[in-house]
Protein backbone atom coordinates (compact mmCIF):
# COMPACT_ATOMS: atom_id res chain seq x y z
CA UNK A 1 0.00 0.00 0.00
CA UNK A 2 2.77 2.47 0.93
CA UNK A 3 4.51 1.72 -2.35
CA UNK A 4 1.36 2.77 -4.18
CA UNK A 5 1.23 5.98 -2.15
CA UNK A 6 4.76 6.88 -3.28
CA UNK A 7 3.83 6.09 -6.89
CA UNK A 8 0.66 8.17 -6.60
CA UNK A 9 2.68 11.02 -5.06
CA UNK A 10 5.01 10.95 -8.07
CA UNK A 11 2.05 11.11 -10.46
CA UNK A 12 0.46 13.89 -8.41
CA UNK A 13 3.69 15.91 -8.48
CA UNK A 14 3.98 15.48 -12.24
CA UNK A 15 0.34 16.43 -12.84
CA UNK A 16 0.60 19.47 -10.54
CA UNK A 17 3.84 20.56 -12.25
CA UNK A 18 2.27 20.35 -15.71
CA UNK A 19 -0.83 22.18 -14.45
CA UNK A 20 1.24 25.03 -12.93
CA UNK A 21 3.37 25.69 -16.01
CA UNK A 22 0.79 24.85 -18.69
CA UNK A 23 -1.64 27.34 -17.18
CA UNK A 24 0.97 30.04 -16.56
CA UNK A 25 0.49 30.06 -12.80
CA UNK A 26 4.21 30.50 -12.22
CA UNK A 27 7.12 32.06 -14.08
CA UNK A 28 9.76 29.66 -15.44
CA UNK A 29 11.28 27.54 -12.63
CA UNK A 30 14.76 29.11 -12.51
CA UNK A 31 13.72 32.22 -10.60
CA UNK A 32 14.37 33.96 -7.29
CA UNK A 33 16.49 31.72 -5.00
CA UNK A 34 16.23 28.98 -7.60
CA UNK A 35 18.41 31.09 -9.89
CA UNK A 36 21.35 31.33 -7.52
CA UNK A 37 21.17 27.66 -6.52
CA UNK A 38 21.25 26.69 -10.21
CA UNK A 39 23.65 29.25 -11.70
CA UNK A 40 26.74 27.11 -10.96
CA UNK A 41 25.73 24.66 -13.70
CA UNK A 42 25.97 26.97 -16.73
CA UNK A 43 29.11 28.44 -15.15
CA UNK A 44 30.76 24.99 -14.96
CA UNK A 45 29.49 23.22 -18.05
CA UNK A 46 28.82 25.96 -20.61
CA UNK A 47 31.11 28.87 -19.78
CA UNK A 48 33.82 26.83 -18.00
CA UNK A 49 34.22 29.71 -15.57
CA UNK A 50 33.39 28.90 -11.92
CA UNK A 51 33.83 32.56 -10.96
CA UNK A 52 30.34 33.24 -12.46
CA UNK A 53 31.72 36.28 -14.35
CA UNK A 54 31.03 34.74 -17.78
CA UNK A 55 27.44 33.90 -16.86
CA UNK A 56 26.98 37.49 -15.66
CA UNK A 57 28.32 38.80 -18.98
CA UNK A 58 26.00 36.62 -21.04
CA UNK A 59 22.81 36.73 -19.02
CA UNK A 60 22.94 40.13 -17.46
CA UNK A 61 25.22 42.58 -19.22
CA UNK A 62 28.05 41.89 -16.77
CA UNK A 63 26.21 42.54 -13.49
CA UNK A 64 23.86 40.12 -11.75
CA UNK A 65 20.53 41.79 -10.87
CA UNK A 66 19.73 42.20 -7.16
CA UNK A 67 17.13 39.39 -7.10
CA UNK A 68 19.85 36.81 -7.74
CA UNK A 69 21.49 37.38 -4.32
CA UNK A 70 24.87 37.13 -6.04
CA UNK A 71 27.03 39.99 -4.81
CA UNK A 72 30.40 41.47 -5.67
CA UNK A 73 32.69 40.86 -2.70
CA UNK A 74 34.05 44.15 -1.34
CA UNK A 75 37.78 44.33 -1.98
CA UNK A 76 38.13 41.60 -4.60
CA UNK A 77 35.09 42.63 -6.73
CA UNK A 78 34.58 38.92 -7.51
CA UNK A 79 31.15 37.29 -7.43
CA UNK A 80 29.97 35.53 -4.26
CA UNK A 81 26.76 33.54 -4.45
CA UNK A 82 24.54 33.65 -1.35
CA UNK A 83 23.56 30.05 -2.02
CA UNK A 84 25.98 27.14 -2.03
CA UNK A 85 26.47 24.58 -4.80
CA UNK A 86 24.78 21.46 -3.38
CA UNK A 87 21.52 21.87 -5.29
CA UNK A 88 23.46 22.36 -8.53
CA UNK A 89 25.48 19.20 -7.87
CA UNK A 90 22.25 17.23 -7.46
CA UNK A 91 20.83 18.80 -10.64
CA UNK A 92 23.79 17.74 -12.81
CA UNK A 93 22.14 14.72 -14.55
CA UNK A 94 19.04 16.76 -15.34
CA UNK A 95 21.12 19.68 -16.59
CA UNK A 96 23.25 17.50 -18.87
CA UNK A 97 20.15 15.91 -20.40
CA UNK A 98 18.67 19.38 -20.95
CA UNK A 99 21.94 20.63 -22.46
CA UNK A 100 22.02 17.77 -24.97
CA UNK A 101 18.40 18.33 -25.90
CA UNK A 102 18.95 22.08 -26.23
CA UNK A 103 21.84 21.59 -28.65
CA UNK A 104 19.84 19.03 -30.58
CA UNK A 105 16.82 21.36 -30.91
CA UNK A 106 18.92 24.46 -31.75
CA UNK A 107 17.66 26.36 -28.72
CA UNK A 108 20.06 28.87 -27.21
CA UNK A 109 22.53 26.86 -25.10
CA UNK A 110 22.97 29.58 -22.50
CA UNK A 111 21.72 27.57 -19.54
CA UNK A 112 18.39 29.36 -19.16
CA UNK A 113 16.19 28.39 -22.12
CA UNK A 114 13.22 26.03 -22.13
CA UNK A 115 14.79 22.62 -21.42
CA UNK A 116 17.17 23.94 -18.76
CA UNK A 117 14.24 25.60 -16.99
CA UNK A 118 12.19 22.43 -16.78
CA UNK A 119 15.18 20.24 -16.02
CA UNK A 120 15.75 22.36 -12.91
CA UNK A 121 12.02 22.31 -12.11
CA UNK A 122 11.60 18.56 -12.50
CA UNK A 123 14.80 17.82 -10.55
CA UNK A 124 13.26 19.31 -7.39
CA UNK A 125 10.22 17.05 -7.72
CA UNK A 126 12.44 14.04 -8.41
CA UNK A 127 14.40 14.52 -5.18
CA UNK A 128 11.18 14.98 -3.22
CA UNK A 129 9.95 11.60 -4.47
CA UNK A 130 13.36 10.04 -3.85
CA UNK A 131 13.08 11.34 -0.27
CA UNK A 132 9.68 9.68 0.07
CA UNK A 133 11.14 6.37 -1.15
CA UNK A 134 13.79 6.51 1.58
CA UNK A 135 11.30 7.63 4.22
CA UNK A 136 9.08 4.69 3.33
CA UNK A 137 12.01 2.35 3.94
CA UNK A 138 12.74 3.99 7.28
CA UNK A 139 9.14 3.96 8.48
CA UNK A 140 8.57 0.34 7.47
CA UNK A 141 11.33 -0.63 9.92
CA UNK A 142 9.05 0.50 12.78
CA UNK A 143 5.47 0.82 11.54
CA UNK A 144 2.95 -1.21 9.58
CA UNK A 145 2.51 -0.70 5.84
CA UNK A 146 -0.86 1.01 6.38
CA UNK A 147 0.51 3.44 8.96
CA UNK A 148 3.49 4.19 6.68
CA UNK A 149 1.16 4.79 3.75
CA UNK A 150 -1.03 7.15 5.79
CA UNK A 151 1.97 9.10 7.10
CA UNK A 152 3.49 9.55 3.63
CA UNK A 153 0.17 10.57 2.06
CA UNK A 154 -0.49 13.07 4.86
CA UNK A 155 3.03 14.45 4.52
CA UNK A 156 2.67 15.06 0.78
CA UNK A 157 -0.83 16.55 0.83
CA UNK A 158 -1.10 18.03 4.32
CA UNK A 159 2.11 20.10 4.37
CA UNK A 160 3.95 22.37 1.96
CA UNK A 161 5.93 19.46 0.47
CA UNK A 162 3.78 19.22 -2.68
CA UNK A 163 4.18 22.96 -3.27
CA UNK A 164 7.97 22.83 -2.97
CA UNK A 165 8.12 19.73 -5.19
CA UNK A 166 6.24 21.53 -7.98
CA UNK A 167 5.60 25.29 -7.85
CA UNK A 168 8.85 26.30 -6.13
CA UNK A 169 10.81 23.16 -6.97
CA UNK A 170 14.02 24.94 -7.93
CA UNK A 171 14.56 26.01 -4.30
CA UNK A 172 16.77 23.91 -2.04
CA UNK A 173 14.06 22.51 0.22
CA UNK A 174 13.18 19.23 -1.46
CA UNK A 175 16.89 18.53 -1.88
CA UNK A 176 17.39 18.99 1.86
CA UNK A 177 14.26 16.90 2.47
CA UNK A 178 15.82 14.04 0.50
CA UNK A 179 19.19 14.45 2.20
CA UNK A 180 17.70 14.35 5.71
CA UNK A 181 15.75 11.21 4.78
CA UNK A 182 19.01 9.75 3.48
CA UNK A 183 20.85 10.77 6.66
CA UNK A 184 18.20 9.07 8.81
CA UNK A 185 18.59 5.79 6.91
CA UNK A 186 22.35 5.82 6.44
CA UNK A 187 23.00 6.92 10.03
CA UNK A 188 20.79 4.16 11.42
CA UNK A 189 22.56 1.62 9.20
CA UNK A 190 25.93 2.87 10.38
CA UNK A 191 25.00 2.73 14.04
CA UNK A 192 23.58 -0.74 13.56
CA UNK A 193 27.11 -1.97 12.82
CA UNK A 194 28.08 -0.89 16.37
CA UNK A 195 26.02 -3.60 17.95
CA UNK A 196 28.02 -6.32 16.26
CA UNK A 197 30.86 -7.84 18.22
CA UNK A 198 33.30 -7.35 15.34
CA UNK A 199 33.45 -4.58 12.80
CA UNK A 200 32.84 -5.86 9.26
CA UNK A 201 34.19 -4.17 6.15
CA UNK A 202 30.76 -2.80 5.26
CA UNK A 203 31.03 -0.48 8.28
CA UNK A 204 33.72 1.51 6.47
CA UNK A 205 31.57 1.80 3.35
CA UNK A 206 28.65 2.93 5.46
CA UNK A 207 30.88 5.46 7.21
CA UNK A 208 31.98 6.88 3.83
CA UNK A 209 28.35 7.05 2.65
CA UNK A 210 27.39 8.82 5.85
CA UNK A 211 30.16 11.35 5.21
CA UNK A 212 28.98 11.86 1.63
CA UNK A 213 25.40 12.57 2.77
CA UNK A 214 26.60 14.79 5.62
CA UNK A 215 28.80 16.77 3.22
CA UNK A 216 25.99 17.20 0.73
CA UNK A 217 23.68 18.45 3.49
CA UNK A 218 26.12 21.24 4.32
CA UNK A 219 26.82 21.87 0.64
CA UNK A 220 23.10 22.31 -0.04
CA UNK A 221 22.28 24.66 2.82
CA UNK A 222 25.00 25.71 5.24
CA UNK A 223 22.71 26.21 8.24
CA UNK A 224 21.57 22.60 7.87
CA UNK A 225 24.86 21.64 9.48
CA UNK A 226 22.53 21.43 12.49
CA UNK A 227 21.06 18.24 11.04
CA UNK A 228 24.36 16.50 11.63
CA UNK A 229 23.59 16.49 15.37
CA UNK A 230 21.53 13.44 14.43
CA UNK A 231 24.73 11.41 13.97
CA UNK A 232 25.96 11.49 17.60
CA UNK A 233 22.46 11.74 19.09
CA UNK A 234 20.90 8.75 17.33
CA UNK A 235 19.56 6.34 19.91
CA UNK A 236 20.25 8.74 22.78
CA UNK A 237 17.05 9.13 24.78
CA UNK A 238 18.35 11.45 27.50
CA UNK A 239 21.16 13.99 27.67
CA UNK A 240 23.27 11.76 29.94
CA UNK A 241 23.33 9.20 27.14
CA UNK A 242 25.53 11.42 25.00
CA UNK A 243 28.52 10.17 27.01
CA UNK A 244 27.90 6.64 25.75
CA UNK A 245 27.64 7.96 22.20
CA UNK A 246 30.95 9.79 22.54
CA UNK A 247 32.60 6.70 23.99
CA UNK A 248 31.28 4.64 21.09
CA UNK A 249 32.65 7.22 18.66
CA UNK A 250 36.07 7.10 20.34
CA UNK A 251 36.11 3.32 20.19
CA UNK A 252 35.60 3.39 16.41
CA UNK A 253 37.60 6.44 15.55
CA UNK A 254 38.69 5.06 12.18
CA UNK A 255 35.13 5.05 10.89
CA UNK A 256 34.50 8.47 12.37
CA UNK A 257 37.62 9.72 10.57
CA UNK A 258 36.37 8.22 7.29
CA UNK A 259 33.00 9.94 7.75
CA UNK A 260 34.62 13.27 8.57
CA UNK A 261 37.09 12.94 5.68
CA UNK A 262 34.36 12.13 3.15
CA UNK A 263 32.23 15.05 4.37
CA UNK A 264 35.22 17.40 4.18
CA UNK A 265 36.00 16.29 0.62
CA UNK A 266 32.44 17.04 -0.46
CA UNK A 267 32.45 20.50 1.13
CA UNK A 268 35.98 21.42 -0.03
CA UNK A 269 35.04 22.73 -3.53
CA UNK A 270 32.64 25.23 -1.96
CA UNK A 271 35.32 26.45 0.47
CA UNK A 272 37.80 26.73 -2.41
CA UNK A 273 35.28 28.83 -4.33
CA UNK A 274 34.84 31.14 -1.36
CA UNK A 275 38.62 31.40 -0.98
CA UNK A 276 39.08 32.20 -4.68
CA UNK A 277 36.44 34.94 -4.53
CA UNK A 278 37.17 36.50 -1.14
CA UNK A 279 40.55 35.32 0.12
CA UNK A 280 38.77 33.56 3.01
CA UNK A 281 37.77 29.94 3.39
CA UNK A 282 34.58 30.67 5.33
CA UNK A 283 32.43 33.69 4.55
CA UNK A 284 28.96 35.02 5.26
CA UNK A 285 27.74 34.73 1.69
CA UNK A 286 24.66 36.86 2.37
CA UNK A 287 26.81 39.97 2.81
CA UNK A 288 25.12 42.46 5.14
CA UNK A 289 21.97 40.35 5.61
CA UNK A 290 22.28 38.57 8.93
CA UNK A 291 20.71 37.11 12.10
CA UNK A 292 19.25 39.01 15.02
CA UNK A 293 19.67 36.49 17.82
CA UNK A 294 18.42 38.81 20.54
CA UNK A 295 14.86 39.16 19.24
CA UNK A 296 13.81 35.97 17.45
CA UNK A 297 10.27 35.80 15.98
CA UNK A 298 9.48 32.49 17.67
CA UNK A 299 5.71 32.95 17.66
CA UNK A 300 5.88 34.18 14.08
CA UNK A 301 7.64 31.13 12.66
CA UNK A 302 5.59 28.63 14.65
CA UNK A 303 2.03 29.92 14.92
CA UNK A 304 1.49 33.26 13.15
CA UNK A 305 -0.87 33.75 10.25
CA UNK A 306 2.03 35.18 8.22
CA UNK A 307 4.13 32.04 7.98
CA UNK A 308 3.56 29.98 11.15
CA UNK A 309 4.58 26.37 10.59
CA UNK A 310 1.67 24.94 12.58
CA UNK A 311 -0.81 27.53 11.29
CA UNK A 312 -0.25 26.53 7.65
CA UNK A 313 0.42 22.83 8.34
CA UNK A 314 -1.62 22.05 11.49
CA UNK A 315 -1.23 18.34 10.80
CA UNK A 316 2.34 18.66 12.02
CA UNK A 317 1.05 19.20 15.58
CA UNK A 318 -0.07 15.58 15.42
CA UNK A 319 3.48 14.66 14.42
CA UNK A 320 4.85 16.39 17.53
CA UNK A 321 2.33 14.49 19.69
CA UNK A 322 3.20 11.27 17.85
CA UNK A 323 6.80 11.39 19.06
CA UNK A 324 5.50 11.08 22.64
CA UNK A 325 2.47 8.86 22.07
CA UNK A 326 4.45 6.22 20.16
CA UNK A 327 7.73 6.69 21.99
CA UNK A 328 8.51 2.98 21.85
CA UNK A 329 8.93 3.46 18.07
CA UNK A 330 10.28 7.00 17.90
CA UNK A 331 12.75 6.90 20.82
CA UNK A 332 15.99 6.59 18.76
CA UNK A 333 15.21 9.86 16.97
CA UNK A 334 13.26 11.82 19.58
CA UNK A 335 16.04 13.70 21.35
CA UNK A 336 17.93 14.51 18.13
CA UNK A 337 14.74 15.62 16.35
CA UNK A 338 13.68 17.77 19.31
CA UNK A 339 17.05 19.50 19.69
CA UNK A 340 17.51 20.05 15.96
CA UNK A 341 13.97 21.39 15.61
CA UNK A 342 14.44 23.77 18.57
CA UNK A 343 17.76 25.02 17.21
CA UNK A 344 16.33 25.44 13.72
CA UNK A 345 13.30 27.34 15.01
CA UNK A 346 15.62 29.72 16.86
CA UNK A 347 17.86 30.14 13.82
CA UNK A 348 15.02 30.74 11.38
CA UNK A 349 13.22 33.06 13.80
CA UNK A 350 16.41 35.11 14.17
CA UNK A 351 16.98 35.62 10.42
CA UNK A 352 16.37 39.23 9.36
CA UNK A 353 13.59 38.03 7.02
CA UNK A 354 12.07 35.37 9.28
CA UNK A 355 9.24 34.79 6.75
CA UNK A 356 11.84 33.75 4.11
CA UNK A 357 10.31 36.07 1.50
CA UNK A 358 7.40 35.09 -0.73
CA UNK A 359 6.49 31.49 -0.03
CA UNK A 360 3.65 29.10 0.78
CA UNK A 361 3.71 28.29 4.50
CA UNK A 362 7.14 28.43 6.13
CA UNK A 363 9.53 26.94 3.61
CA UNK A 364 12.40 26.81 6.10
CA UNK A 365 10.85 23.76 7.77
CA UNK A 366 10.33 21.67 4.61
CA UNK A 367 13.89 20.42 5.18
CA UNK A 368 12.82 18.88 8.53
CA UNK A 369 9.73 17.04 7.23
CA UNK A 370 11.42 13.61 7.46
CA UNK A 371 11.47 14.06 11.25
CA UNK A 372 7.80 15.01 11.18
CA UNK A 373 7.06 11.91 9.07
CA UNK A 374 8.32 9.74 11.93
CA UNK A 375 6.11 11.63 14.39
CA UNK A 376 3.11 11.41 12.06
CA UNK A 377 3.56 7.67 11.66
CA UNK A 378 3.80 7.42 15.45
CA UNK A 379 0.58 9.36 15.84
CA UNK A 380 -1.24 7.20 13.28
CA UNK A 381 0.09 4.03 14.94
CA UNK A 382 -1.22 5.29 18.29
CA UNK A 383 -4.58 6.23 16.79
CA UNK A 384 -4.93 2.78 15.21
CA UNK A 385 -5.09 1.15 18.65
CA UNK A 386 -8.84 1.78 19.04
CA UNK A 387 -11.60 2.01 16.46
CA UNK A 388 -12.96 5.32 17.75
CA UNK A 389 -9.54 7.00 17.63
CA UNK A 390 -8.99 5.69 14.13
CA UNK A 391 -12.23 7.21 12.88
CA UNK A 392 -11.71 10.57 14.62
CA UNK A 393 -8.09 10.88 13.49
CA UNK A 394 -8.90 9.79 9.93
CA UNK A 395 -11.68 12.35 9.60
CA UNK A 396 -9.61 15.16 11.15
CA UNK A 397 -6.61 14.30 8.96
CA UNK A 398 -8.75 14.30 5.81
CA UNK A 399 -10.20 17.70 6.73
CA UNK A 400 -6.73 19.19 7.39
CA UNK A 401 -5.34 17.70 4.18
CA UNK A 402 -8.20 19.19 2.17
CA UNK A 403 -7.69 22.57 3.84
CA UNK A 404 -3.96 22.44 3.10
CA UNK A 405 -4.51 21.49 -0.56
CA UNK A 406 -7.15 24.18 -0.97
CA UNK A 407 -4.90 26.86 0.52
CA UNK A 408 -2.07 25.77 -1.72
CA UNK A 409 -4.32 26.18 -4.75
CA UNK A 410 -5.32 29.60 -3.41
CA UNK A 411 -1.63 30.51 -3.31
CA UNK A 412 -1.13 29.28 -6.87
CA UNK A 413 -4.14 31.31 -8.01
CA UNK A 414 -2.79 34.46 -6.38
CA UNK A 415 -5.66 34.59 -3.86
CA UNK A 416 -3.28 34.36 -0.90
CA UNK A 417 -0.57 37.04 -0.64
CA UNK A 418 2.95 35.63 -0.96
CA UNK A 419 4.04 37.15 2.39
CA UNK A 420 2.98 39.44 5.23
CA UNK A 421 -0.62 38.18 5.19
CA UNK A 422 -2.74 39.58 8.03
CA UNK A 423 -5.47 37.80 9.99
CA UNK A 424 -8.06 40.10 8.36
CA UNK A 425 -6.78 39.19 4.89
CA UNK A 426 -6.77 35.50 5.76
CA UNK A 427 -10.36 35.61 7.01
CA UNK A 428 -11.53 37.55 3.97
CA UNK A 429 -10.25 34.91 1.51
CA UNK A 430 -10.83 31.81 3.67
CA UNK A 431 -12.17 29.00 1.42
CA UNK A 432 -12.57 31.40 -1.51
CA UNK A 433 -11.28 30.75 -5.01
CA UNK A 434 -11.11 34.40 -6.06
CA UNK B 1 19.31 -11.04 -22.18
CA UNK B 2 15.92 -12.71 -22.55
CA UNK B 3 13.69 -12.32 -25.61
CA UNK B 4 11.42 -10.00 -23.67
CA UNK B 5 14.43 -7.95 -22.62
CA UNK B 6 15.53 -7.52 -26.25
CA UNK B 7 12.04 -6.49 -27.30
CA UNK B 8 11.77 -3.98 -24.44
CA UNK B 9 15.19 -2.53 -25.31
CA UNK B 10 14.30 -2.26 -28.99
CA UNK B 11 11.02 -0.53 -28.16
CA UNK B 12 12.81 1.89 -25.85
CA UNK B 13 15.39 2.71 -28.56
CA UNK B 14 12.62 3.30 -31.11
CA UNK B 15 10.67 5.48 -28.65
CA UNK B 16 13.70 7.60 -27.72
CA UNK B 17 14.71 7.86 -31.38
CA UNK B 18 11.22 8.99 -32.41
CA UNK B 19 11.09 11.59 -29.62
CA UNK B 20 14.51 12.94 -30.58
CA UNK B 21 13.55 13.08 -34.28
CA UNK B 22 10.43 15.04 -33.37
CA UNK B 23 12.30 17.41 -31.03
CA UNK B 24 14.96 18.31 -33.60
CA UNK B 25 12.76 20.86 -35.36
CA UNK B 26 9.22 20.92 -33.92
CA UNK B 27 6.69 23.48 -35.19
CA UNK B 28 6.08 24.91 -31.70
CA UNK B 29 9.67 26.13 -31.61
CA UNK B 30 8.42 29.18 -33.54
CA UNK B 31 6.79 30.36 -30.30
CA UNK B 32 9.70 29.60 -27.98
CA UNK B 33 11.63 32.63 -26.81
CA UNK B 34 13.58 33.67 -23.75
CA UNK B 35 14.98 36.79 -22.15
CA UNK B 36 12.05 39.15 -22.77
CA UNK B 37 9.87 41.27 -20.50
CA UNK B 38 6.20 41.79 -21.44
CA UNK B 39 4.92 43.83 -24.40
CA UNK B 40 4.29 47.56 -23.80
CA UNK B 41 3.38 50.57 -25.91
CA UNK B 42 5.48 53.73 -25.68
CA UNK B 43 4.24 57.36 -25.72
CA UNK B 44 5.08 57.42 -29.47
CA UNK B 45 2.64 54.55 -30.03
CA UNK B 46 5.40 52.05 -30.83
CA UNK B 47 4.88 48.58 -29.45
CA UNK B 48 8.02 47.14 -27.84
CA UNK B 49 9.36 44.89 -25.15
CA UNK B 50 12.52 45.02 -23.10
CA UNK B 51 15.10 42.28 -23.44
CA UNK B 52 17.17 41.11 -20.51
CA UNK B 53 20.93 40.72 -20.99
CA UNK B 54 20.40 37.92 -23.51
CA UNK B 55 17.22 37.34 -25.50
CA UNK B 56 16.55 34.72 -28.13
CA UNK B 57 13.72 33.88 -30.50
CA UNK B 58 13.10 31.97 -33.71
CA UNK B 59 12.20 33.12 -37.23
CA UNK B 60 11.18 30.99 -40.24
CA UNK B 61 14.20 29.90 -42.25
CA UNK B 62 12.31 30.85 -45.41
CA UNK B 63 12.93 34.53 -44.55
CA UNK B 64 15.75 36.21 -46.52
CA UNK B 65 15.98 39.48 -44.60
CA UNK B 66 15.25 40.54 -41.07
CA UNK B 67 14.60 44.04 -39.70
CA UNK B 68 14.85 44.60 -35.96
CA UNK B 69 13.77 47.97 -34.48
CA UNK B 70 15.87 48.60 -31.40
CA UNK B 71 16.22 51.41 -28.87
CA UNK B 72 17.50 52.09 -25.38
CA UNK B 73 16.61 54.76 -22.82
CA UNK B 74 18.88 57.13 -20.93
CA UNK B 75 16.75 57.84 -17.85
CA UNK B 76 19.50 58.04 -15.24
CA UNK B 77 22.39 60.53 -15.28
CA UNK B 78 25.01 57.77 -15.36
CA UNK B 79 23.44 55.71 -18.15
CA UNK B 80 26.10 54.63 -20.66
CA UNK B 81 25.67 53.71 -24.35
CA UNK B 82 24.78 50.06 -24.87
CA UNK B 83 26.60 47.72 -27.25
CA UNK B 84 24.33 45.19 -28.92
CA UNK B 85 25.40 41.94 -30.60
CA UNK B 86 23.06 39.92 -32.81
CA UNK B 87 23.76 36.33 -33.85
CA UNK B 88 21.93 34.00 -36.22
CA UNK B 89 22.22 30.33 -35.21
CA UNK B 90 25.26 31.28 -33.08
CA UNK B 91 27.02 33.04 -36.00
CA UNK B 92 27.71 36.78 -35.43
CA UNK B 93 25.41 38.83 -37.72
CA UNK B 94 25.55 42.41 -36.45
CA UNK B 95 27.14 44.52 -33.74
CA UNK B 96 26.43 48.17 -32.96
CA UNK B 97 26.21 50.72 -30.17
CA UNK B 98 23.12 52.68 -29.11
CA UNK B 99 24.29 56.16 -28.11
CA UNK B 100 20.91 57.96 -27.93
CA UNK B 101 17.29 57.07 -27.28
CA UNK B 102 16.09 57.11 -30.93
CA UNK B 103 14.70 53.97 -32.58
CA UNK B 104 17.22 52.29 -34.90
CA UNK B 105 16.22 49.71 -37.51
CA UNK B 106 18.87 47.04 -38.03
CA UNK B 107 18.50 45.14 -41.30
CA UNK B 108 20.36 41.96 -41.92
CA UNK B 109 20.49 39.41 -44.70
CA UNK B 110 19.93 35.90 -43.43
CA UNK B 111 22.14 33.12 -44.76
CA UNK B 112 20.67 30.39 -46.97
CA UNK B 113 18.35 28.06 -45.05
CA UNK B 114 19.82 24.87 -43.68
CA UNK B 115 17.99 21.68 -42.81
CA UNK B 116 15.80 23.26 -40.14
CA UNK B 117 12.48 25.08 -40.55
CA UNK B 118 13.46 27.81 -38.11
CA UNK B 119 16.60 29.73 -37.23
CA UNK B 120 17.50 31.22 -33.94
CA UNK B 121 18.25 34.89 -33.38
CA UNK B 122 20.20 35.84 -30.23
CA UNK B 123 20.49 39.43 -28.97
CA UNK B 124 23.05 40.24 -26.30
CA UNK B 125 23.83 43.56 -24.63
CA UNK B 126 26.93 44.60 -22.73
CA UNK B 127 25.12 46.40 -19.89
CA UNK B 128 21.69 46.53 -18.29
CA UNK B 129 19.40 49.31 -17.18
CA UNK B 130 17.67 48.96 -13.79
CA UNK B 131 15.25 46.05 -13.27
CA UNK B 132 17.15 43.67 -15.53
CA UNK B 133 16.34 45.61 -18.74
CA UNK B 134 18.63 45.42 -21.79
CA UNK B 135 17.24 47.13 -24.91
CA UNK B 136 13.76 47.76 -26.28
CA UNK B 137 12.83 45.63 -29.28
CA UNK B 138 9.93 46.58 -31.59
CA UNK B 139 8.02 44.25 -33.92
CA UNK B 140 10.40 42.22 -36.08
CA UNK B 141 9.84 42.45 -39.87
CA UNK B 142 10.71 39.56 -42.20
CA UNK B 143 11.10 39.50 -46.00
CA UNK B 144 10.74 36.23 -47.88
CA UNK B 145 13.24 34.73 -50.25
Amino acid sequence: MSKRVVFAAALLCLAAYVFIYATGRANPPIRSDGYSYYVYLPAWFIYHDPSLASVARDCCGGEFPAFTAIIRWPGTRRWVNAHPMGVAVMQVPFFLAAHGLTKWSNLSADGFTLYYQHAAGIAGGFWAIAGLVLLRRLLLRRFSDRVTAAALAALVCGTGLLHYATYDSSYSHTYSFFLLAALLIVNEDWWSTFTKATVDKSAFGKAALLGLVAGLIVLTRHTNVLLLLLVPLYGVSHLGGTRNALAAGRARWREVAITAGAAALVVLPQLALYYEATGRWIVSSYGDLTFNFTSPHLWGVLFSVQKGLFFWSPLLLAAVAGFWLAREHTRPFALAAGLIFAADVYLIASWWDWQFGGSYGHRGFIDLLPFFAIGLAGFFAWSARTRLRTIVVALTTCALVLLSLFQMLQYWNGVLPISDITWEQYKSVFLRWQ
Amino acid sequence: MTRHGWIATALAVVAVGSILAYLRDPAWLAHVESGFHGWRTGPDGVRYRWTTGHASFFVPSSAARLTIPVRVTFDQPGDQPVRVRIAVDDRPADEFELRDDRWTSRRMVLPAPGSRQRRRIDIRVDRLRADNRGVQLGDIALDGR
